[in-house]
């Protein structure tokens, strides 16, 4: 493999990369402040993307006006469905909600799937032919491209603002760290976790836009790549998002690399399995200490 | 079981089981023969579900994981059974092949799979789903990839109609004698806490492994008649997350870790699916989706 060739193929695995990363991202927030695993999370993507697309049909300029209006309703649509399934059981289980939550959260990614197919009524949505090639001396990188890796370059970044700047971003944060501590000075659990999930899904809608306009998406496309985002952020253990962003970041890269000698399908196969070795090896999580240590420590 | 010191009761308690059951065996026979081939396929159907649920239950009720991996052994079985036949050997040898080859198969990913507990088991089997569905799928050189395998014709319904019967009625006796046995009570000293049992001196490990085996088997020979019975197999629907769920459902519908709970909700899902089939079949998917919100919500109030 020469330089060039590898130079791009690094390059489409980035953006592969930050796709899954956006996706892990959300997910750990709700992970991490709601002790949910969203399976729903795939669909609002799937949702999104179809949206998008008819949007774009209907109105061939709005490119830049739906990249904005897209996540925000579905950001809306992510805290009405926190208010209308989610925080009643949330407050009413004393125990582990795990378990319940992904019953729920499994039963809407369903709701999600069928209303996609039935909203939409086709297969297949792809925007990846609407923007030209740019050539950068050796290397071809396709306008679309260009302009996501722009965008999420600049979304990462006010993520990150917006987490370590804001007060609702350090609320947030504290939460995550420590839900008794947070609690103790006097951070509102529901207001922020209505908020995480709220941001979670707009995250998801954005990562459906950027799906959309690099690749196609298929409206049974929303648990697989859940399911490898939620693996990553198992792996990564709750507390950080600097962790899940670089493993879905490195899930990308790794995909696209076996994907050149192998091929797309091997390819998917290969990350689903080697993300459920390293589960069935550190199912508490790669960076997470022993149990009893931790609890020596307390 | 419960002991009976007098023989007499005994052979009384076992006529009072065994009557109904053998009126209720020559019933279900004669259906096919009254009603016709959409009977004999509503109730092929219904017995499938009914083995489902209950062999889904010995994990998800008795042992009460949340497994989502159920779908991997019906598609296992459904493809095995699928390529024994289509190297023309009869059924029955083709069913065997299936239960022998699922056995250590199920012994296998149990020593991974149970490393893992609550959500992470769940998310975990749903992945050894997707994984198996996308193998087959790649496989195509084997398995003929998405576009599946054609069977040779089903010359004799019959028969797969009187296996499924055996089958699903092997099931609930199993699973009854099951619910009865110290195996079932160690399955649920695990259910209600796993430390507990291991330091009471369960083999935690070996009892669980035992569950998936006992839940594992009867899916796997459920795929292989549901495929002897459609002719066809394809990845997308053997490797279904419907597979996993349908019986889910059923389990947890009800009462898990009984008999009657998952064997109620068995017919009771399997009626009103045929409902939704003939009248909204594009709200098949949300139907599932409805009842596991609710289902959901039900288990965060209980706990």
């Amino acid at each position: 493999m020469d330089l060039v060739t590898f130079t791009q193929l690094l390059l489409s695995g980035l953006l592969l990369g930050g796709i899954y990363a956006m996706i892990a991202v959300g997910l750990a927030l709700c992970f991490g402040v709601l002790g949910l695993l969203n399976l729903a999370h795939g669909g609002f993507l799937v949702l999104a993307g179809f949206t998008f697309q008819a949007i774009h049909e209907f109105w061939p300029t709005g490119i830049l006006p739906g990249f904005i209006l897209v996540p925000l309703v579905f950001a809306v649509l992510g805290w009405l469905t926190f208010r209308c399934l989610l925080q009643a059981p949330l407050k009413r289980s004393s125990g582990d909600f795990l378990i319940p939550a992904l019953l729920i959260t499994l039963g809407l990614a369903f709701i999600l799937e069928e209303g996609t197919l039935t909203l939409y009524d086709r297969s297949m949505a792809g925007l990846m032919s609407q923007f030209g090639t740019i050539k950068l001396g050796q290397i071809y990188l396709p306008g679309s491209r260009l302009f996501v890796l722009i965008l999420m370059l600049a979304i990462s970044a006010a993520l990150q603002v917006w987490l370590s700047r804001t007060d609702s971003g350090r609320r947030l944060r504290a939460l995550s760290q420590d839900p008794t501590g947070a609690a103790l000075v006097g951070i509102s659990l529901t207001r922020v976790t209505g908020v995480a999930f709220a941001m979670a899904t707009g995250l998801a809608a954005l990562a459906g836009l950027f799906y959309v306009t690099l690749f196609t998406v298929s409206p049974h496309l929303g648990l697989p790549l859940t399911l490898k985002a939620l693996f990553i952020v198992v792996i990564s253990g709750s507390g950080s998002l600097t962790r899940p962003l670089i493993g879905g970041l490195a899930l990308g890269t790794l995909e696209t690399m076996l994907a050149t000698p192998f091929g797309a399908h091997w390819a998917n196969l290969l990350s689903i399995g080697l993300l459920l070795a390293f589960l069935c090896w550190r199912p508490q999580g790669l960076f997470v200490r022993k149990a009893s240590t931790v609890g020596h420590e307390v | 079981m419960v002991f009976f010191p007098n023989k007499q009761a005994q052979l009384k308690r076992l006529s009072l089981t065994l009557i109904p059951v053998c009126g209720l065996v020559a019933t279900l026979l004669f259906i096919p023969t009254i009603w016709g081939e959409y009977a004999r396929i509503f109730v092929f159907t219904i017995l499938l579900y009914v083995t489902m649920a209950l062999s889904y239950d010995v994990v998800g009720g008795l042992l009460g994981y949340l497994y989502l991996g159920h779908g991997l052994f019906f598609g296992l079985g459904a493809y095995t059974t699928a390529m024994a036949l289509k190297y023309s050997q009869p059924l029955l040898l083709a069913l065997l092949l299936t239960a022998c080859l699922t056995l250590p198969a199920a012994a296998l990913l149990s020593l991974p799979l149970f490393r893992l507990r609550g959500a992470v088991f769940a998310l975990a089997t749903l992945g050894l789903l997707v994984l198996g569905g996308q193998l087959t799928k790649n496989l195509s050189w084997w398995t003929g990839g998405a576009a599946g395998l054609s069977l040779p014709p089903n010359h004799d319904p019959m028969l797969t109609y009187f296996l499924s019967l055996i089958l699903s009625f092997l099931v609930v006796g199993v699973h009854r004698l099951l619910c009865g046995s110290r195996l079932g009570l160690k399955l649920n000293s695990i259910r209600e806490s796993e430390e507990m049992a291991e330091s009471v001196g369960i083999n935690c490990g070996h009892v669980k492994r035992l569950a998936l085996i006992f839940s594992a088997v009867p899916a796997a020979l459920a795929g292989g008649l549901h495929a002897r019975e459609i002719s066809f197999v394809i990845p997308a629907e053997a490797f279904g997350l419907e597979n996993s769920l349908a019986p889910l459902l059923m389990c947890l519908l009800l009462k898990p870790g009984t008999t009657w709970g998952p064997l109620l909700g068995a017919l009771i899902l399997s009626a009103a699916q045929e409902f939704i089939w003939t009248t909204l079949p594009s709200f098949r998917l949300s139907l599932y989706g409805i009842l596991l919100i609710f289902i959901g919500i039900q288990r965060a109030r209980q706990s």
